[in-house]
């Protein structure tokens, strides 16, 4: 039982942890909150169920359409939405409301589209359970995890390694040296929406197989990405995956071994002290504008 | 100045707004500052004539508030065909009455706060004459007092026993009271041998009401309960739950819970070992089943009717009338149980106007009552036990899901299968 | 001149407020549109607490559903067990959730922007989940609770139109106060906060003593119209107050403008019409609402109000020009 536990902690662990990723990666850039990730994921896990399972293109290819697209769209919203407002100089609470409004627009996007019934993924693999240290693990579950940490490293080694994920850390550290040295601030915040879109697409795809894709899956899901994002400290992107495996395992652990009824209050609850007492995370993460 | 300018401008849009759903007729108001119900509808018919026996030709209005955004969005959307049907059926064969009829179709969202705004709109503005009420037990729960103080008859369509309780008397109910299948699934299983289970709901009043009804039967039939768990609306991974659930070691599970979480919930169970049977509060629709696959094996309910994936496997004649027609209608088959639910109800709306020959509230009230022996998709319904309740006990069936379909339970406890997985059960 | 002007729209306003449901009823038959007008009414109250927060004292909540839960739960609960009139009740409630919201400001003052709308809609969820599975369900939990309507004197209020003018009574309390508040050195210390908590520290205002006057006065507010929406529905249960509720209290703010009497009008005036003549649109109400709310944040950012301002400026300085 505890290993299952602790499987299952870590698969919704890996989920809240890239999208935490996602709103600490904009807010780092752009310093703004957004609350669109959830439904990135949502609608992420339905593309990818139109081009798998409808449409029959294999899983990997359709995975790749699926991070594409969403980067593309997440590109599109920046540009389209989100720089224009900063541009007018409106209150940034306009932007959040406009992310918002976007949310409300792909939530029921989604449901006139895709309809509002469960869709389910048929088997990715025909492989039915892996066999860890004598246990049976599900395929996608395991699948879900090893993904994760692996884009979690590659990620790592592309903010820190190669040329543009440094002008794009430059960027968000300071825009006005950022263009001194000739780096295309505004395509860099760009490509961060449009990155953090791409990681809510991959982790729908990752878990609509394991539970299945309906309107309302991101929504829960990014609320609590935006708090594990904000445990591990707003902004910083290891701590965004400390807190979401954090706050993964917390929520199954209480649900298994304290009350389920209560998980919620309680978890909800812990994140209040939390404020509280140290706002700025497990990280140390400095708010950007005071 | 500017923002009075405002107010003024604002609330003359919005009059004007409302203004386009409301009616034309004038007649029957009375003096403002009257009670908070409308005027007693001793006009039936929702046009201009007020005292008079209404022209032959006037509409009779239903109106039917249900779930058509969110979570249970496709339910709602069968149901609201199955009225359509019934009023396209109705409308074919003459009229009401000689009357043709309408069907007003509103989205309370599964919301309270909007089942009161369209129950007030329902009234107030369309005049319906009766309502095919809302599937969403506390959307019932909600709009029931005000069709009370209207004195319009409401069929609700929803399973929780909580809103036949309130002591209303124009509220009815012509499906299944969720409340009633309880104590015979509980009794079903005492004779199967079981004395302990574990059960697991939904926080919303038909899953949560679904499962106090049978902890209470469980305490009569000395069944032991040995946990409940519960699960939060919008969450999809049921393992701590499950394990728990698991470590209690017991011989059945009963499930109370939304349709949608039916079926995630039955594969999860199955990937954590569990192989007995599965007790449900209600029917599986015939998506769930599709879904869980292997997983939905075992699943036993009590209910008086169940979803089909094509008209060749009823039996039933007049089900399979009704599914046919309905395939014919929207070409699909019933998604949901809620659409005969909706269907019964209209029927019974049709049997008792004609009853009574009149579409006056209380009088087609008092014609409900009298209905008993009348043949609907649910079997015979009976009014005159005086609950509000038109299906009763011996209405329900026991069924189990095996192999993708839904067959009888005492049929199947004769197989091999049963003898199989009681061993493994140890029963 | 100004001044008779100005006289002449409060009086044509008065004058359409008291009219209003008398012509609702006898022109379009219609005590629907007096229920709408109680149901905006309410809001405004409610948004104008969270205008107070957020607008004037600059402090985002995200989980204000949770006072509106706290009014309508406490004056129904307390009326319930105790007896008390309505109105004691109603009063009573939002006087609780006023000392909830100082009690939550006190550590809340310190937390700034992302920190503080986590922090709210975390409370959201721990009230929400609170009434939801309640202890010894004292609240019915999800089967819900059902009330009386208020009851001055023996004059009972059993009808739209009464409650709408015993609405319009508290509205207009309720506006003065606010009105006088932000005009007062409170105000001016929470707009002060609002621009620059910093500076306003080195002026010498007690910046955490004014946040949590801000939090609890806001609380009042959005729990007394908690209250009204409890009896004027005369049933709650949870589903009413949960994230959803918190974000369509924001949204009107948004919408309207924030920091004005006429932008919480406004704003929720709007939604509730777009509410209204979408609901024929069934299944696509929510897709087109989401369009419009964004072509209305891109196109007139400042609220809807700050256009109607924009043109009645343009107006008068045509008229200001032309004689």
């Amino acid at each position: 039982m505890l290993f299952q536990i602790i499987v299952s902690g870590l698969v919704i662990g890996s989920i809240y942890g890239l999208i935490a990723l996602g709103y600490s990666l904009i807010y780092k850039s752009s310093g703004l909150m957004s609350f669109v990730q959830g439904d990135m994921l949502t609608f992420g896990a339905f593309l990818g169920y139109t081009f798998y399972g409808v449409m029959g293109i294999p899983f990997i290819l359709s995975f790749a359409m699926v991070i594409l697209l969403m980067f593309a769209l997440g590109f599109a919203i920046e540009k389209g939405v989100i720089h224009r407002l900063v541009a007018k100089n409106v209150l940034p609470i306009y932007t959040v409301l406009a992310t918002i409004a976007i949310s409300y627009i792909i939530q029921n996007g989604s449901m006139v589209l895709f309809g509002s019934d469960i869709k389910y993924f048929p088997p990715v693999t025909s492989i039915k359970g892996i066999r860890v240290l004598s246990l049976n693990v599900q395929t996608e579950a395991a699948l879900c995890i090893a993904a994760s940490v692996v884009f979690m490293i590659l990620f790592n080694f592309f903010m820190n390694r190669t040329p543009l994920g440094t002008a794009m850390r430059a960027a968000t550290m300071d825009p006005m040296a950022a263009r001194a040295c000739g780096i295309d601030v505004g395509l860099t915040t760009g490509l961060s929406w449009a990155i953090a879109s791409g990681i809510a697409g991959f982790a729908g795809m990752l878990i609509g197989p394991v539970y299945g894709v309906y309107t309302t899956l991101g929504s829960v899901i990014g609320t609590k990405g935006f708090s594990s994002a904000v445990v591990g400290g707003y902004g910083n992107m290891l701590g965004a995956i400390v807190g979401g495996v954090l706050l993964g395992l917390t929520e199954t652990f209480l649900s298994a071994y304290v009350s389920s009824a209560h998980k919620d209050i309680i978890a909800y609850f812990i994140l209040l002290l939390f404020l509280f007492v140290k706002p700025t995370g497990i990280f140390n993460e400095r708010a950007i504008a005071d | 100045m500017k923002k009075r300018l405002a107010l003024v401008l604002a609330s003359a849009m919005f009059l004007l707004s409302a203004c386009g759903g409301g009616s034309t007729s004038t007649a029957t108001t009375e003096a403002p500052g009257k009670s908070q119900a409308p005027q007693e509808t001793t006009a039936p018919a929702a046009g201009t004539k007020e005292t008079a026996a209404p022209a032959a030709g006037e509409v009779i209005r239903i109106g039917c508030p249900q779930p058509l955004t969110g979570t249970n969005a496709l339910v709602g959307d069968t149901t609201v065909k199955a009225a359509q049907l019934a009023v396209k059926q109705i409308n074919a064969s003459g009229g009401l009455l000689g009357r043709q009829v309408e069907l007003v179709v509103y989205d309370d969202q599964a919301s309270p706060e909007e089942a009161v705004k369209i129950a007030t709109k329902l009234i107030e503005v369309d005049k319906v004459d009766m309502v095919c009420g809302s599937l969403i037990s506390s959307c019932v729960l909600a709009s029931g007092q005000f069709f009370e103080e209207a004195k319009i008859p409401c069929i609700g369509t929803g399973l929780s026993s909580t809103w036949m309780q309130q002591g209303w008397d124009y509220v009815f109910r012509a499906c299944p009271n969720a409340g009633m299948g309880m104590p015979a699934l509980a009794g079903y299983m005492k004779n199967l041998g079981i004395t302990k289970i574990a059960i697991f709901q939904g926080q919303d009043d038909s899953s949560a009401s679904g499962a106090e009804d049978m902890r209470n039967a469980c305490r009569e039939a000395g069944i032991e309960v040995l946990t409940s768990e519960t699960y939060v609306e919008g969450d999809t991974d049921y393992s701590g739950q499950i394990a728990k659930i698991l470590n209690a070691k017991p011989q059945a599970v009963f499930t109370s819970t939304f349709s949608p979480t039916q079926a995630p919930f039955a594969k999860q169970l199955r990937q954590f070992g569990y192989e007995g049977l599965v007790f449900n509060k209600e029917t599986l629709s015939m998506d769930n089943i599709k879904v869980a696959g292997e997983a939905g094996n075992g699943y036993c309910f009590m209910f008086p009717y169940v979803t089909y994936a094509s008209v060749d496997q009823i039996q039933d004649p007049a089900m399979k009338e009704f599914s046919q027609a309905y395939f014919d209608e929207f070409n699909e088959m019933p998604y949901h149980d809620c659409a005969y639910r909706a269907y019964d109800s209209m029927m019974i709306l049709k049997e008792a106007v004609e009853k009574a020959g009149t579409t006056d509230g209380e009088a087609v009230r008092e014609a409900i009552l009298t209905i008993k022996d009348f043949d609907t998709l649910g079997g015979k319904q009976d009014f005159t036990r005086g609950d509000g309740e038109g299906l009763h006990l011996e209405n329900f069936k026991p069924w189990i899901v095996w192999d993708g379909l839904q067959i009888d339970l005492d049929g199947w406890l004769e197989t091999d299968d049963w003898a199989a997985m009681k061993e493994s059960m140890g029963l | 001149m100004k001044t008779t002007t100005f006289k002449k729209q409060y009086i044509l306003t008065g004058l359409f407020l008291l009219v209003f449901p008398f012509a609702a009823d006898k022109v379009f038959n219609w005590n629907y549109g007096v229920l709408l007008a109680n149901f905006c009414i309410l809001y405004i109250i409610a948004v104008s607490g969270l205008d107070i927060l957020f607008g004037y004292s600059g402090q985002i909540s995200m989980g204000h559903a949770a006072f509106f839960c706290i009014g309508a739960y406490g004056s129904v609960l307390l009326h319930q067990h105790t007896g008390l009139p309505v109105i004691l009740t109603i009063c009573t409630g939002a006087v609780l959730a006023t000392l909830v919201g100082a009690l939550l400001a006190y550590p809340a003052s310190k937390l700034v922007f992302h920190f503080l709308s986590l922090a709210t809609i975390a409370f959201g969820q721990v009230v929400y989940q609170l009434v939801a599975q309640s202890p010894g369900n004292i609240t019915g939990n999800f089967t819900g609770k059902f009330t009386d309507t208020i009851s001055l004197f023996g004059w009972k209020l059993n009808s739209y139109t009464k409650y709408y003018f015993f609405s319009i009574v508290c509205l207009g309390i309720f506006l003065f106060i606010k009105i006088n508040l932000v005009n007062s050195r409170v105000g001016r210390a929470f707009i002060a906060i609002r621009e620059n908590s910093h500076a306003a520290n080195g002026m010498g205002i007690n910046v955490r003593k004014y946040k949590v006057i801000a939090f609890a006065t806001s609380a009042f507010y959005t729990a007394f119209a908690g209250g009204l929406y409890a009896h004027l529905v005369r049933f709650i249960s949870p589903d009413t107050f949960t994230q959803k509720q918190s974000v369509m209290f924001l949204t009107m703010l948004l919408f309207g403008g924030s920091a004005s009497v006429g932008g919480t009008i406004t704003g929720v005036f709007t939604v509730q019409f777009l509410n209204e003549i979408l609901r024929s649109a069934e299944r696509y109400q929510l897709l087109i609402y989401g369009i419009l709310l964004l072509t209305v944040i891109l196109a007139f950012p400042g609220g809807l109000y700050g256009l109607v301002r924009q043109i009645l400026k343009k107006k008068g300085g045509k008229s200001d020009a032309a004689g």
